[in-house]
C-alpha cells in the first residue's frame, strides 16, 4: 500500500534538499534533485496502482471541518497519472531553458508538482483549495520570474487576476456546500448534495462555471490564456495547458456532474453550446495564427472545450470521453509545446512562415513533431481519438445539434496541416542549412511522451479502468 | 485467426526503422507475400463459410466496444487483391526507388497496406473508419513523400484535407449510427436499415455518401488526387488501384443495401454519370501522362459507382479487381517511362523519337483496358457494369464509351509516337510486374465466368456490349485520326483551347478562392480576438493604476497587512453567517 501523503512528503524533501544544496553550496545540481524526488513519485504511482493506496484522515479544526485527508475520489487516478508523469518529462525541457535562479525555479517547480497531484486527491475541500492555490500561484511566480522578458509583466498579471478570479468563485462554491451539508467532506458533500435546493444549485453552477470556464479556458473568458501559453517559459506553458487547464475539468466533473446534476441537466443546451461555440470560434481564430506557439496555445482550447461538452452530456459516454481526452491532451500538448520550442531553439523564431524546409535537417524531429500533430488531429490509434468518439457519442445521444462541432475538427485540420507544410516541408533556407537534429536525451523525452500516447491510442481501456477507483 | 493476414505487415512496419538499406525492401515484400499466401489460405478455407472474429476494444460503462474482422469471400477476395497488388508494387519500387536516399518509403509503403488490408477485412464500422482513416494518413505522409519540392507538399496537405472532410463525415455517421443501433457491426446494421428512422437513414446516408466521394476522389472532391501524382510513381500505382480510392468504392458496395434503403441510388448514380464526363472530358486536355490516368481512375471509379447504383454490387467488384490490375500495370509502364525518358508529358515523350520499346506491347493492353475493349479483362468486367443499366442509362454510357476510348488512345497514340533506336529496360523488378500484370489483363476475362460462384454478379453478353464496343472503336479510330496521323491539327488545338476554359482549374480555382477567403474570415475574427484580450488588458492595466493609487494602504507595514487580512477574513465570515 503506498501512502496518498507520500508525494507531498517526497516534494517536501525535496524542497528541503534544495535549499541545503543552496545554502550549504553543495555541489549536487538542481536538476538532480527534482528528477530523484519526481522519478520517486512516479514510481510511488505506479507501484500505488499495482498495490492500492492508503488514505488519510487528520482532523485539523472540527469547527469548520477542516481536516487534512486524503483519499482518492472516483476520478483522481487519471488526473493523477498525468500529474505525475508529465512533469517528470517536462523537467528536461525545463532544464535546457532555466539558466537564472535555478533554486528558486525547482523550488516552485516541485510546489507546483505536489499540489498538482494533492489537488486531485483532497477529500477535504479546504485542504483542496490550499493545493488548488498553491499550484496556481507557484504557475504565477514561474510567469512572472522566467518568462519571456517583454511580455511576462503584463502576462503574469493578467494570469493572476483570472485566476484568482476562478479561485474566488471557486471558494464560493464550497462555502455554499458547506452552509447547505454542513461539511466539507467531499464524501459527506456527494451524499447530500441531492437535498441543497434546486435554485442554490443554479447559483452553485453558474459560480462553477466561472471557475471553469476560466481556467480551462473557454469562450469568452479565454482572455488570459494565449499572453500567458506564449510568455511562460515552456516547460511553465507545458504545466499550464497539460495540467493547470485539467483542473476545470476536474472541478467540473467532480463539483458539477457529481455533486449538482439536476442543475447541470437543467442548463445542458446552455453548457453544450458554450463547448460547441468555442469549439468553432477558436478553431477559426487559430487558423489566423502564424506564431507556432500561439497556434498550439489557441488549438488546446478546442480540445478543452471537447472536454467540456462531453461532462455536459452527463452521460457515461460522454463523461470518459472527456477523462480520455484530460489525459491525452496533456501528452499531446507537452509534445507540440517540446517540439515547439526546440524548432525555436534552432531557428530563433516562432514565426511558421520564416521556417520551413528542416526536415532534411532534422528528420528525428520532424518524425515527433508530424506524430504529434497527427495525433492531437485525432487519428484513430493514438490516444485522442478514443476521447473525441466517445465525446461525441455522449453529446449526440443527448443534443444531436452538437455533431455541429466537427466543423471546427475540420478546420483544425486545415491549420495542422499548414503547420506541418509550412515548418518542415519545402525548400530549406540557406541560414537554416547547419542546424542539427534532436539530441539523444531530446529523443529519449519525446518517446516517453508519445508512448503514452501510443499506448493511451490503443488500449483506451488502460485509462478508463483508472475511473472509479476509490479506497 | 482472420487477423493474422495483416500482422506480418504492422511487423514490416516496426522492423524497417532497425535495419539498412536494402533489407526494407526484402522485408517488406516478404511480408506481402505472407499476407498474401494467408489471404489465398483464408480464402479456401472460408470460402462460402463465412465467419467472423470479434474482440472486446473498450468498455465504457456498460457498452462494449468491439472491433471484429469478418471472413466471407468477399473480405478475402479483397485481400488478397490488395496484398498481391502491394507485392507488385513493392517489387516495382524496387526498381523505381532504387536510388532514394530517405529510408522511411518502405515503412510508409507498408503502414499504408497494413491499414488497406485491415479496412478491406473488417466487419466493424468502428474498425473500418480506423483503418479508412489510417489509409489517409499514410497516403498523406507517402504523396508528400519528396517534400522538399512545393507541389508534393501541397499536393498531400490537399490530399488529406480533402479526404478528411469525408473523413469527419464518416465520423459522424458512426456517432448517429450507433446512438441509434447502439453496435457498430456492419452486418447488424445492414439486418437493421428498417429500423432506422427516415430522417435519421438520409442524415447517415448523405454523411457515408460524402465520405465515399471523397475517398474515390469523385467530383466535388477529385482534384486531390490529380494533383496526388506529385508522389512517386510506385504510390500512385498503389493509391489508385486497390488501396485509398478503392477504400471509398468498397464501403459504397459494403453499405449499398443502406443507401438504397434510404433512396440514395439516384443520387449515387447521377453522381457517377456527371464525375466520369467531367473526367472524360478533362483526361482529353491533359498532357502529363499521369494525370490522364488519374482522370481515368476517378472515371472508373464512377463505373463503379454507376454498376453499386443500379443495385450490382458484384459488378462494381468484378470492375475494381479489373481496374486494380489494369491501372496499376499503366502506373508502372509510366513509371519505367520517368526513368527512361525523365518526363511524363506525353508531347515530350513524342519528341523525344526514341524508341519505347517493348513497353509498347503492355502500353496497348493496358489503354485498350481503359477502353473496354475485347479480348482484354477490362472488356467483361464492363459487362457487368452496364448488366442491369435502363435504356437512359445505356445511351449516356455509350457516349461515355467513346469519350473513354478517345482520350485513353489519345494518350497511347501521343505518347508512344514514331521513334527509333532500342531503349530495352533490363531490370527486373521493373519488367516482371509488367509482365504479370498484362497477362492477367490479358486472359483475366474468362474469371468473371466464375466470379459469381464468389460473388453475386449480373452480367449480360447482349447486343448493348457490341455497340458499345463499336462506340469505342470509333473513339479509337478518331484519336488515331486526330492524334496519330495529325488530320485536322486545328480541331485538336481548338478543342484544347475549349476544354482549358472548364478545365480542373476552374473548379479548382474555386476551391482555393474559397480557402482564400476563409483565411481572410480567419485573420478577421483573430483580430476581434485579439481586441477582446487587449480589452481584458486594459482592464487588468486599470487594476494596477488603481492599486498604484492607493499605494498609500501598502505601506509596508507588516501588522497593518496582518490586521487588514483578519479584518477581511471577519467580513466574510460575517457576511456568510448573516445571509446563510
Amino acid at each position: 500500500m503506498i501512502y496518498l501523503f507520500s508525494f507531498l512528503l517526497m516534494a517536501l524533501i525535496g524542497v528541503i534538499a534544495l535549499i541545503v544544496n543552496t545554502f550549504l553550496k553543495c555541489r549536487l545540481s538542481e536538476e538532480k534533485i527534482v528528477a530523484s524526488v519526481i522519478l520517486a513519485s512516479v514510481v510511488l504511482f505506479f507501484s500505488g496502482l499495482v498495490f492500492g493506496f492508503k488514505s488519510i484522515s487528520v482532523q485539523l479544526v472540527s469547527s469548520i471541518d477542516f481536516s487534512f485527508s486524503l483519499q482518492l475520489n472516483g476520478f483522481s487516478l487519471p488526473f493523477m497519472l498525468i500529474a505525475v508523469v508529465v512533469p517528470a518529462a517536462v523537467l528536461w525541457t525545463a532544464h535546457k531553458e532555466i539558466k537564472q535562479n535555478k533554486t528558486l525555479f525547482y523550488i516552485f517547480y516541485l510546489l507546483a508538482y505536489a499540489s498538482l497531484i494533492s489537488v486531485f486527491i483532497s477529500y477535504n475541500l479546504i485542504l483542496l483549495f490550499i493545493f488548488w492555490e498553491a499550484a496556481v500561484l507557484s504557475l504565477f511566480f514561474i510567469i512572472a520570474f522566467w518568462g519571456d522578458q517583454k511580455t511576462r509583466k503584463g502576462a503574469s498579471i493578467k494570469f493572476l487576476v483570472f485566476t484568482q478570479l476562478s479561485s474566488l468563485t471557486l471558494l464560493a462554491v464550497f462555502i455554499l456546500f458547506f452552509s447547505y451539508t454542513g461539511s466539507f467532506n467531499l464524501g459527506v458533500i456527494q451524499q447530500l448534495s441531492a437535498l441543497i435546493p434546486i435554485g442554490i444549485q443554479y447559483i452553485i453552477l453558474s459560480l462553477l462555471l466561472v471557475t471553469v470556464l476560466i481556467k480551462m479556458p473557454l469562450f469568452p473568458l479565454h482572455a488570459w490564456l494565449p499572453d500567458a501559453y506564449t510568455s511562460a517559459p515552456t516547460s511553465g506553458t507545458i504545466l499550464l495547458s497539460s495540467l493547470l487547464s485539467k483542473m476545470g475539468g476536474f472541478a467540473l466533473i467532480i463539483f458539477g456532474f457529481e455533486m449538482i446534476p439536476s442543475a447541470m441537466s437543467g442548463a445542458q443546451p446552455f453548457l453544450i453550446a458554450i463547448g460547441l461555440l468555442t469549439v468553432i470560434y477558436i478553431s477559426i481564430v487559430a487558423t489566423a495564427q502564424r506564431d507556432l506557439k500561439r497556434l498550439f496555445s489557441y488549438s488546446s482550447m478546442i480540445y478543452m472545450a471537447l472536454i467540456f461538452i462531453g461532462i455536459s452530456s452527463l452521460t457515461t459516454f460522454g463523461v470518459d470521453g472527456a477523462v480520455l481526452l484530460i489525459v491525452s491532451h496533456s501528452f499531446i500538448i507537452a509534445l507540440l509545446f517540446i517540439l515547439s520550442a526546440e524548432l525555436y531553439d534552432r531557428t530563433g523564431t516562432y514565426d511558421m512562415s520564416k521556417m520551413g524546409g528542416l526536415a532534411s535537417k532534422m528528420p528525428v524531429l520532424s518524425f515527433f513533431f508530424v506524430f504529434s500533430v497527427l495525433a492531437v488531429m485525432g487519428v484513430p490509434g493514438l490516444s485522442n481519438f478514443v476521447g473525441e468518439l466517445l465525446v461525441f457519442l455522449g453529446a449526440y445521444s443527448v443534443l444531436p445539434i452538437s455533431l455541429i462541432g466537427l466543423i471546427g475538427v475540420i478546420i483544425s485540420t486545415n491549420y495542422y496541416l499548414k503547420a506541418i507544410k509550412s515548418t518542415l516541408f519545402g525548400q530549406i533556407r540557406a541560414t537554416f542549412s547547419k542546424l542539427g537534429d534532436v539530441s539523444r536525451l531530446d529523443t529519449l523525452q519525446l518517446l516517453l511522451l508519445s508512448a503514452f500516447v501510443v499506448l493511451a491510442g490503443v488500449l483506451p481501456g488502460l485509462i478508463l479502468s483508472l475511473v472509479g477507483a476509490t479506497i | 485467426m482472420i487477423y493474422l493476414i495483416v500482422i506480418p505487415m504492422l511487423l514490416a512496419v516496426l522492423l524497417i526503422p532497425f535495419v539498412s538499406g536494402k533489407k526494407s525492401f526484402l522485408i517488406s515484400s516478404v511480408a506481402a507475400a505472407i499476407s498474401l499466401a494467408l489471404s489465398s489460405f483464408f480464402f479456401f478455407e472460408y470460402f462460402n463459410r463465412p465467419a467472423i472474429e470479434s474482440v472486446t476494444w473498450f468498455t465504457s460503462g456498460s457498452i462494449k466496444f468491439t472491433l471484429s474482422m469478418s471472413a466471407s469471400n468477399l473480405t478475402l477476395f479483397m485481400a488478397i487483391l490488395v496484398s498481391f497488388i502491394s507485392l507488385l508494387v513493392l517489387v516495382f519500387s524496387n526498381f523505381y526507388m532504387r536510388d532514394e536516399p530517405q529510408r522511411r518509403y518502405y515503412s510508409e509503403m507498408s503502414l499504408f497496406i497494413f491499414s488497406m488490408l485491415g479496412l478491406v477485412l473488417s466487419n466493424s464500422l468502428l474498425l473500418f473508419y480506423v483503418f479508412w482513416e489510417l489509409v489517409g494518413v499514410t497516403s498523406y505522409l507517402l504523396i508528400g513523400f519528396w517534400y522538399g519540392r512545393e507541389a508534393p507538399a501541397s499536393a498531400g496537405k490537399k490530399a488529406l484535407l480533402l479526404t478528411r472532410i469525408g473523413d469527419i463525415a464518416f465520423f459522424a455517421a458512426l456517432v448517429v449510427l450507433f446512438v441509434t443501433l447502439r453496435t457498430f457491426s456492419i452486418s447488424t446494421i445492414l439486418a437493421d436499415v428498417s429500423a432506422i428512422g427516415p430522417a435519421t437513414l438520409s442524415i447517415v446516408a448523405s454523411l457515408l455518401f460524402i465520405a465515399v466521394i471523397s475517398k474515390s476522389a469523385q467530383f466535388p472532391f477529385y482534384t486531390w488526387l490529380v494533383d496526388a501524382m506529385e508522389g512517386p510513381t510506385p504510390v500512385s500505382a498503389l493509391l489508385h488501384s486497390a488501396t485509398m480510392v478503392a477504400a471509398g468504392a468498397f464501403l459504397l458496395v459494403l453499405m449499398l443495401p443502406l443507401f438504397i434503403e434510404a433512396g440514395f441510388g439516384i443520387v449515387i448514380l447521377s453522381f457517377g454519370f456527371f464525375t466520369a464526363f467531367l473526367a472524360a472530358l478533362l483526361a482529353l486536355k491533359e498532357v502529363h501522362l499521369k494525370r490522364i490516368l488519374a482522370y481515368s481512375t476517378i472515371e472508373s471509379l464512377s463505373f463503379m459507382f454507376i454498376a453499386a447504383a443500379t443495385a450490382n454490387a458484384g459488378g462494381a467488384i468484378f470492375y475494381l479487381f479489373t481496374h486494380a490490375i489494369f491501372k496499376s500495370l499503366l502506373f508502372f509502364i509510366a513509371g519505367a517511362l520517368m526513368v527512361l525518358f525523365g518526363s511524363y508529358d506525353i508531347y515530350k515523350l513524342k519528341s523525344s523519337k526514341k524508341n519505347k520499346g517493348w513497353l509498347f506491347v503492355p502500353a496497348i493492353i493496358g489503354f485498350s483496358s481503359i477502353a473496354g475493349l475485347p479480348p482484354f479483362m477490362s472488356f467483361f468486367a464492363h459487362l457487368g457494369v452496364s448488366a442491369n443499366f435502363t435504356l437512359a442509362d445505356s445511351l449516356i454510357f455509350l457516349l461515355l464509351s467513346f469519350l473513354t476510348a478517345l482520350f485513353s488512345f489519345r494518350a497511347l497514340f501521343v505518347a508512344f509516337g514514331k521513334g527509333s533506336g532500342p531503349r530495352p529496360i533490363k531490370n527486373m523488378y521493373a519488367y516482371i510486374p509488367i509482365i504479370i500484370l498484362s497477362a492477367i489483363s490479358i486472359l483475366g476475362g474468362v474469371l468473371l465466368f466464375y466470379f459469381s460462384g464468389v460473388i453475386l454478379i449480373n452480367y449480360s453478353f447482349d447486343a448493348f456490349s457490341v455497340i458499345s464496343v463499336i462506340a469505342s472503336l470509333l473513339g479509337v479510330y478518331v484519336a488515331f485520326e486526330l492524334f496519330s496521323r495529325s488530320r485536322l491539327p486545328s480541331a485538336v488545338s481548338r478543342s484544347k483551347a475549349a476544354s482549358v476554359n472548364l478545365s480542373k482549374y476552374g473548379w479548382d480555382k474555386i476551391i482555393t478562392a474559397f480557402g482564400g477567403s476563409f483565411m481572410l474570415f480567419a485573420v478577421w475574427i483573430g483580430r476581434v480576438d485579439d481586441a477582446f484580450i487587449r480589452l481584458f488588458s486594459r482592464l487588468g492595466e486599470g487594476f494596477i493604476s488603481l492599486a498604484s493609487a492607493s499605494r498609500a494602504i501598502e505601506n509596508g507595514d507588516a501588522t497593518a497587512y496582518v490586521a487588514a487580512v483578519l479584518l477581511g477574513l471577519v467580513i466574510i465570515i460575517a457576511v456568510a453567517v448573516v445571509f446563510v
